[in-house]
């Protein structure tokens, strides 16, 4: 098979995907806000925040959104110190219905952009892609709308795992 | 009538004092460091530590070629700043992989020295600074610092020419052994004996003695020696020039002094490292 046949072909199905698509798929826009927790200590917690959009294709949903992990301050009586973590993420993840709710367990990578300060200067900063893996349950309350609380993970960011705890609200059309 | 230009008179009188006093006060002004080049500044940095495992950084930094008849004072602006550390200067720190945790390290011995105009009144190390108080310097603190460090002070400069490497060796802590806090002198016949170890070279050793008594009179009696004995006696009559009556509190300040090596970068100045320590006892005439 030529190399355009291929291409031609596969451009075909990915076609046939996006046209059948919306028969089968739902957008969904989720916000979602908590706290997360850096495991290094002498850090303290922080506000978390995520934004994303997702595709929706019967059990599995592809998202992409934005994270904010925290701006995680030093304990500390005799300097500032902070490192901030946020940045863009994608994500991919499995839906599995129960009676009461509908668990999500996904995994994604986010190029996280990070800043370490002290005093108010910039040490350093850092983009670079970390993965991470997030559970959720999420409960329709209307049609169309949904409350959604999650846990989400990161393994050694920097010298630190990061965890967070968030609820948030979930918008599906 | 005459009240009223007695009134007047008193008016006149306190505008021209007012104006006097401005004419005769000081020139001395304040000059954004963003207006001035390091080489323009002259640098008086000292570091003090009383034995606490406390170190203390104090800063003033004044423009060599004042455009006024008065010294102008530096005012660190626009991304100028002085770091005091025991470590490398920052600009030589890097977090490595782990952020966290380098992180903790650098803000126990990197400390950013904040500006101030207030008098320097929380402890008694302003005995031998030769910083112009109630102008602007700048001050810093670190804590648990290992006995004779070396200090280095930084000026951080984002658009003009650095000073990184100001440094000072602090003279090893010692215990002012003698005299004691319970000991009762007579001003006029018995000499003040001041003893401490250990000893050290290459310092000069500064005392201040200060007697303060009931009706605030006040007497101050100051020497330095070039050389670390670990003895010094002030002769009878010494602290008390002043005729001092009755039962009074004299507090002794003795002070171990070291000069460093300032960054060729400034115009001139010193950096200076002291060990101090004081004990406060009773005199008599």
């Amino acid at each position: 098979m030529s190399k355009f046949r291929a291409t031609l072909l596969a451009a075909l199905g990915f076609t046939g995907l996006v046209m059948a698509g919306p028969a089968l798929a739902q957008v969904e826009l989720d916000f979602s806000a908590g706290a997360s927790f850096p495991s290094a200590s002498d850090y303290d917690s922080d506000v978390f925040a995520n934004t994303s959009l997702g595709y929706r294709m019967g059990d599995w949903s592809a998202r992409a959104g934005y994270l904010s992990l925290g701006d995680f301050e030093l304990d500390s009586d005799v300097a500032d110190a902070s490192i901030t973590m946020r940045g863009p993420y994608m994500q991919a993840v499995r839906r599995f219905e129960t009676r009461l709710l509908t668990w999500e367990l996904g995994a994604g990578a986010a190029r996280l952009e990070s800043e370490a300060e002290l005093s108010g200067r910039l040490l350093d900063e850092q983009s670079e892609w970390g993965a991470f893996v997030e559970v959720a349950g999420v409960r329709q309350l209307v049609d169309g709308f949904s409350l959604k609380g999650s846990y989400l993970y990161f393994n050694d960011r920097l010298g630190s795992d990061v965890s967070a705890l968030a609820v948030g609200i979930r918008f599906s059309f | 009538m005459m009240g009223t230009i007695k009134l007047a008179g008193q008016g006149c009188l306190a505008i021209a004092l007012t104006v006097l006093l401005g004419a005769c006060g000081s020139d001395d002004s304040v000059v954004s460091s963003s207006r001035i080049s390091t080489g323009q500044m002259q640098a008086t940095l000292e570091v003090y530590s009383d034995g606490d495992d406390s170190a203390y950084a104090s800063a003033q930094l004044l423009n060599e070629h004042s455009q006024t008849s008065g010294d102008e004072y530096v005012e660190l602006l626009e991304g100028d700043e002085l770091w005091f550390t025991t470590g490398v200067n920052l600009r030589e720190e890097t977090l490595g992989s782990n952020w966290f945790e380098s992180l903790a390290e650098l803000a126990h011995t990197q400390q950013l020295l904040a500006g101030t105009t207030r008098y320097r009144s929380d402890h008694l190390f302003f005995f031998w600074s030769v910083l112009t108080p109630e102008k602007v310097h700048y001050n810093g603190q670190l804590e648990d610092v290992p006995d004779g460090a070396r200090y280095t002070v930084s000026l951080l400069r984002d658009s003009k020419a650095e000073a990184l490497e100001s440094t000072v060796t602090m003279p090893r802590a010692f215990d002012l052994l003698s005299p004691t806090s319970d000991q009762t002198l007579s001003r006029s016949s018995d000499p003040v004996q001041l003893e401490w170890l250990p000893t050290e070279s290459d310092v000069m050793v500064e005392v201040d003695v200060t007697t303060t008594c009931a009706d605030d009179s006040e007497y101050q009696y100051r020497t330095t020696v070039d050389e670390d004995t670990g003895a010094l006696q002030i002769e009878a009559g010494d602290i008390d020039a002043e005729r001092l009556s009755g039962s009074c509190s004299t507090t002794a300040t003795l002070t171990k002094a070291r000069l460093g090596q300032l960054d060729s970068a400034y115009a001139g100045g010193s950096i200076s490292a002291r060990q101090v320590r004081t004990v406060t006892f009773t005199t008599v005439e």
